[in-house]
């Protein structure tokens, strides 16, 4: 049997498989947190020990990494939206942008600019909205695309915090960056834009949040952008999303 | 007793609970999605009036906004209602919702015999998977439950090169394991 044979497909499928409970189950909450990256390491990794000879906690992992998926939902509407309005040439994608999850007030604004007003003002009036919250929207040409910068794949910048839960006791902001990244900064906005903590020169990739961001509410998302300077003096950018439990 | 929520939240609360349910919970257990939406909402309402009586004893006052409204907590909500659910219908067969109702549940449908090879293979493959290197176990992991390797970097706080080579090699020796126990497609 070459290895191929055995594609991946056929291992996931079989790895995911239903199948009957081993051992002692962890509870939903702590599948809920290990999928939202909000376990310390230790028990993340028994975490995931315990889900390897258990096929029914891999079922439950999926289904909680579905809920997970649904709690961005909304934002993902908003951007298609946004996309809708500007024009099928744009490739806007906004879903990190703290101007875009600011979703409540620039949605409510969205709906009645699109029901009352012609399309083209609609169009004017988002681009408008997004710029003065600071996107920096490059709105070029039909054949060139509008874009604006976003994390992941293009900036190497990703943190499991993002769209997630930050538990009080560990208010670490923590990412992945490029291994040639060499300093960052941070800043950490509510979601109306107001800037709430700052940091310069951090050279590894956390950030512990002062105690006033981490006696906001309960339930209010932080948008947070992380800028990496890289060894040949160019800089990425990426934000996220977070909200304190 | 803390009075109850008014209806138009308790109506909000609903809303929000069933389009979770709705859009996550597996498709065999949609029927029931209805039961579950009200245990998930009944729930909350509990928590909110254990967090009022707290406060109450506590003589704090009450915040004018629940926050474990929030939409993230509902999720979390309507997440362990469907997981309870789920556990309880592979324990028993069949789900009590509530004290005065059983649902009987039917098991997902499949092919009987591929469903048997699937079995086979994928215990073949959690013995294969618990042989693995510590370093390379949790990345391959992650990989075969559907996460991408950049995922698999965020979630395990590794650089995307370093996940890449560990899922690679990983799923390597997973491969050669299982061929050495005569596991073939």
């Amino acid at each position: 049997m070459s290895h191929e044979q055995l594609d991946l497909n056929t291992l996931r499928r079989a790895f995911t498989a239903a199948g009957p409970p081993h051992g002692e189950c962890p509870s939903p909450e702590h599948l809920w947190a290990g999928t939202r990256g909000e376990l310390a390491a230790a028990e993340r990794d028994a975490l995931l020990d315990h889900i390897a000879a258990c096929p029914a906690c891999t079922e439950d992992w999926r289904l909680a990494v579905a809920f997970a998926r649904e709690s961005r939902a909304p934002l993902k509407r908003f951007v298609q939206r946004i996309r809708r309005l500007l024009g099928r040439d744009c490739d806007v994608d906004l879903a990190h942008h703290p101007a875009a999850v600011a979703d409540r007030g620039l949605d409510r604004v969205f709906e009645f600019v699109s029901w009352h007003v012609r399309p083209w003002l609609a169009a004017a009036a988002a681009a408008s909205l997004l710029v003065v919250a600071g996107v920096g929207l490059h709105q070029q040409s039909r054949e060139r695309a509008v874009g604006v910068e976003r994390g992941d794949a293009a900036s190497g910048l990703r943190s499991p915090l993002d769209d997630a839960l930050l538990l009080r006791s560990r208010p670490r902001l923590w990412w992945v960056a490029p291994p040639d990244a060499k300093e960052f900064a941070v800043e950490v906005w509510t979601e109306d834009l107001e800037r709430v903590a700052s940091a310069r020169g951090l050279t590894s990739p956390e950030y512990v949040l002062p105690a006033a961001v981490v006696k906001l509410p309960p339930g209010t998302q932080i948008q947070w952008t992380v800028t990496a300077e890289r060894a040949d003096g160019s800089t990425v950018r990426s934000t996220f999303v977070t909200e304190l439990q | 007793m803390a009075p109850p929520p008014p209806d138009d939240e308790i109506k909000r609360l609903r809303k929000a609970l069933a389009r979770a349910v709705d859009r996550a919970c597996p498709s065999w257990l949609r029927n029931h999605a209805d039961d579950l939406v009200q245990i998930a909402l009944q729930r909350v309402m509990d928590a909110a009036d254990r967090r009022k009586k707290r406060l109450q004893q506590e003589e704090k006052p009450e915040d004018e906004e629940n926050p474990e409204y929030s939409a993230s907590y509902l999720q979390r909500v309507a997440h362990n209602a469907v997981v309870d659910a789920v556990r309880s219908w592979r324990r028993q067969g069949w789900v009590s919702l509530d004290d005065e109702t059983r649902h009987q549940f039917k098991a997902p449908g499949a092919d009987p015999e591929q469903g048997a090879i699937a079995n086979e293979l994928g215990r073949e493959i959690r013995g294969c998977v618990q042989e693995l290197v510590e370093a390379r176990r949790r990345p391959v992991i992650l990989h075969l439950m559907g996460h991408s390797v950049v995922d698999v970097a965020a979630r395990l706080e590794l650089g995307v090169k370093q996940a890449e080579n560990l899922v690679y090699r990983g799923l390597a020796d997973l491969r050669r394991c299982l061929e050495s126990r005569g596991m073939k497609r």
